[in-house]
């Protein structure tokens, strides 16, 4: 099982914390993201995605493998000041 | 002389994560803080803004600023009632850490886009509600450019104790690179989400 943890306005957009799944990889796990919620592709390309803390653009980004024990972050980039 | 006293610091943008590294960096005990912002205060800022007070509505931020670090400080203090653009970013080349306490991404890609031309580095914190992080952009790096990537403008919600606390890790951040002491934290985000109880340093 994987853990999914939703951070900053990826949680206020998805009124949850985490949720629990088993993915093939970070794509399969944002496509059943989207069905779950109801939101788009488009609403979750805003997000950076941390696999065990390390940021999936130094791994195979959306084709980064997962598998049972691992723990994701989905993060918010904040702008305000 | 200490090492701080020899440093410049160009502070951009006087709200809300400004107005909280303004008060903290006045008390380092730097050679010359240069502060820079185009607003005056308003009423919507007094839910956040350190010095915004019912008697400064309408006051030019970077004067009610500038006054009190004269108060608190004997640094030089040099302030500029402007919005950073083309025509005042070469105030960049005056300091050796310029400090990102701008409010939306396009200021902060144009502000990190100047400081990398100059060779200069920048402190970056960004809030939204409860959470937010902060970096070091090194001018050999494109940190800020790639961290925001294809993020679009959406409206923040801005919390005092939150906006305190990305800027009190803005000025330990600044602290460390004017102190030489920053390699910890090259390559590497702060982030936090209170609500989570979150606070971490992860790799960029």
């Amino acid at each position: 099982m994987v853990k999914v943890k939703f951070f900053g306005t990826a949680r206020v957009l998805l009124k949850d914390k985490e949720m629990d799944g088993d993915f093939k990889n970070i794509k399969d796990m944002i496509d059943a993201i989207c069905e779950k919620y109801g939101v788009t592709q488009k609403d979750m390309k805003q997000y950076y995605v941390y696999v065990n803390e390390v940021n999936i653009s130094t791994l195979k980004k959306y084709k980064t493998e997962l598998k049972d024990g691992d723990v994701v972050y989905l993060l918010s980039p904040a702008s305000g000041g | 002389m200490s090492l701080l006293k020899k440093k410049t610091v160009l502070v951009v943008g006087c709200g809300g994560l400004g107005g909280y590294v303004i008060q903290q960096l006045g008390r380092m005990d730097l050679g010359t803080l240069i502060i820079l912002d185009g607003d005056v205060f308003e009423k919507s800022n007094l839910n956040r803004q350190l010095l915004c007070t019912k008697s400064n509505l309408g006051i030019s931020k970077a004067q009610v600023y500038a006054d009190f670090l004269n108060d608190i400080t004997d640094a030089k203090v040099i302030s500029y009632f402007a919005k950073l653009d083309e025509s005042n970013a070469d105030l960049i080349n005056k300091a050796d850490v310029v400090i990102d306490c701008v409010d939306s991404v396009k200021t902060r890609l144009f502000l990190a886009e100047q400081c990398k031309k100059r060779g200069k580095i920048l402190i970056h914190a960004g809030v939204d509600g409860e959470c937010g992080q902060a970096f070091i952009c090194y001018p050999d790096k494109n940190t800020m450019q790639d961290f925001y990537g294809e993020s679009e403008e959406v409206p923040h919600k801005t919390i005092s104790f939150n906006v305190g606390l990305a800027a009190s890790l803005e000025t330990m951040l600044a602290y460390r690179v004017l102190t030489n002491d920053d390699e910890e934290y090259k390559g590497k985000i702060i982030i936090f989400d209170l609500p989570s109880g979150l606070i971490k340093v992860m790799n960029l």
